[in-house]
């Protein structure tokens, strides 16, 4: 066996360029199943991901964030963003028949200036009753949220002195989130007393972020969440009947327009992994055949030096195999290159979640598309091989064929 | 006499080429975050500075890699083009860092293409150190 893979090797590396246009084949092959199943299934993640964060049944906001986008933009890109209604509403909904917890959220944007280290989203929550923030803080902090304490997403880097400012309050970084491939993954959160803080000295400064509202008497959302055996969209409506300036909208609601654009994306790349691979393996065979029609003669001479059926099939298979490992190898790096580093880039310009599988998955993804590319290679050798082979030799040298 | 026939190898090819659009695209595409509104820099603009002076010297160490015969001299500019890649992935991830958020241009768009073009620049030069090497072994 040493022998045909030497021979193998030899031919590799004497016919550079039919070698090269083989693992590049491979290549593509192998880095176009591996690239857009690791898409689709970071976007399946991203959107799981969102589901679980959002928490509540159902979302109240202001008419104009929910319908401008800026609350979306919050959860989907981490645009900063700030949107205010009157804190009122809280009462309102609370005495609505099948509410069980409502919650405020307060989301105030820092400023790209002096008072504030970096432009950012801030949620400010109330520890008392929130249901949506701090079920995921607990996992990675136990202890509660003081005055001054932040903790930020996973996409925000914590500055050695672990100390962030935001409008003159210097606040203290306990914690970072694991990722969710969301927006959240770019906010601060602190709880109402540090937000308030904020709030106060960003009027002091000057920012006129509460127009029509008081301050002291301003939340940016609602989080709703139904009693038991209350169907959510009646709870909806009631709320909606209830409110002249809010709107409330469920979680279902939200999540089926990206549920929908990720169906799209994910449709458009499977389609385009399946027509890779169909050309990829169409011209695989054809290339294969037609290099081994090519060699027929110099295959014919090895068969009248004693080399046996098997041992020319082998060196075929061998070729075949040894190219789409480095082909397989080097598309997949290639794809783990290009979308490893980009995926931050993508979930920004594909307006959706994305938060890529576990290692654990990739390192299986990677194994699973690099050994399919290469027995797909080396079945197509073999039924070259078994085909040439079949040839009498004799024949071969008369016909010249 | 050594290297009598001037020949063109891929990685030659493949040094310059990256090494060029990698320079193009720090412009184009792989620009750092703007000015604050105050009008002072973050630290991405001194990293994306950095970044470029290194390139430019691959530029040149390429296109001398590409025009030169004697395979110790070739060897020699990969280990420099190497060296310069590694230090260029190097300055976005440590040296000098970049700003505070994930999703930022900085890390969306210079760091992701600084990886990129870095490793693939450090791939072909190693690769031709190793076929450098073997082919003086073999003379």
């Amino acid at each position: 066996m040493k022998f045909e893979i030497n021979l193998a090797i030899k031919n590799i590396t004497g016919h550079s360029g039919r070698s090269i246009a083989l693992i590049l084949l491979a290549a593509l092959l192998s880095g176009s199943v591996f690239g857009g199943s690791l898409i689709v299934k970071s976007l399946k993640n991203g959107l799981s991901s969102y589901e679980d964060r959002l928490g509540a049944d159902i979302i109240v906001a202001s008419e104009e964030a929910l319908s401008d986008g800026k609350f979306e933009s919050i959860l989907l890109q981490g645009v900063p963003g700030y949107f205010y209604m009157d804190d009122s509403v809280i009462e309102i909904v609370k005495d609505i028949e099948g509410v069980e917890i409502v919650t405020p959220q307060f989301y105030l944007a820092s400023a790209s200036a002096g008072c504030c280290d970096t432009l950012v989203q801030i949620i400010g929550f109330d520890p008392e009753d929130d249901f949506t923030i701090q079920p995921w803080i607990r996992d990675c902090y136990g202890q509660t949220v003081n005055d001054g304490d932040v903790i930020v997403g996973c996409n925000i880097n914590i500055p050695d002195s672990n100390r962030y400012r935001f409008y003159n309050v210097d606040c203290n970084v306990v914690a970072k989130l694991d990722k969710t491939g969301t927006g959240l993954d770019s906010a601060v959160y602190a709880n109402m007393n540090t937000i308030k803080m904020m709030m106060e000295n960003s009027e002091q400064i000057g920012f006129g972020y509460f127009d029509e509202v008081e301050p002291e008497h301003a939340v940016s959302s609602l989080m709703v969440k139904v009693k038991d055996g209350y169907s959510v969209t009646d709870v909806q409506r009631a709320i909606n009947l209830k409110l002249t300036d809010a709107k409330a909208v469920s979680s279902k609601d939200m999540i089926s327009g990206i549920s929908e654009g990720l169906g799209t994306i994910s449709g458009i790349i499977g389609l385009l992994v399946i027509v890779i691979w169909v050309f990829s393996f169409t011209i695989l065979i054809v290339a294969f055949a037609m290099i081994v029609n090519e060699r027929v003669k110099e295959l014919a001479v090895l068969r009248i030096s004693g080399a046996s059926k098997k041992m020319i099939s082998e060196i075929l298979i061998s070729e075949s195999v040894l190219m789409s490992l480095i082909g397989g190898l080097s598309g997949n790096a290639l794809a783990a290159l290009v979308i490893f580093p980009f995926a931050d880039s993508l979930k920004i310009s594909l307006n959706l979640p994305v938060l890529l599988p576990g290692s654990l998955y990739i390192t299986f993804l990677f194994l699973g598309t690099f050994v399919t590319s290469i027995l797909v290679c080396g079945i197509t050798s073999a039924l070259c091989a078994y085909r040439i082979t079949g040839k009498d030799t004799g024949l071969i040298f008369r016909d010249g064929a | 006499m050594e290297n009598k026939k001037f020949k063109i190898n891929i990685t030659d090819v493949a040094l310059i080429v990256l090494s060029v659009v990698y320079l193009i695209l720090l412009f184009t595409v792989f620009t750092p975050c703007g000015p604050k509104d105050d009008g002072s820099f973050m630290k991405c603009q001194w990293t994306w500075r950095a970044v470029v002076a290194l390139s430019v010297n691959t530029v040149f160490l390429s296109l001398v890699h590409l025009l030169i015969k004697n395979s110790g001299v070739k060897i020699g500019l990969s280990i420099a083009a190497f060296g310069i890649a590694v230090t260029s992935a190097l300055i976005p991830y440590k040296i000098i860092g970049l700003c505070m958020m994930d999703t930022m241009r900085c890390h969306t768009h210079t760091k992701a293409g600084v990886y990129v073009f870095s490793i693939l620049i450090a791939v072909f030069a190693l690769i031709d150190i190793v076929v450098g090497i073997n082919k003086l072994r073999k003379k």
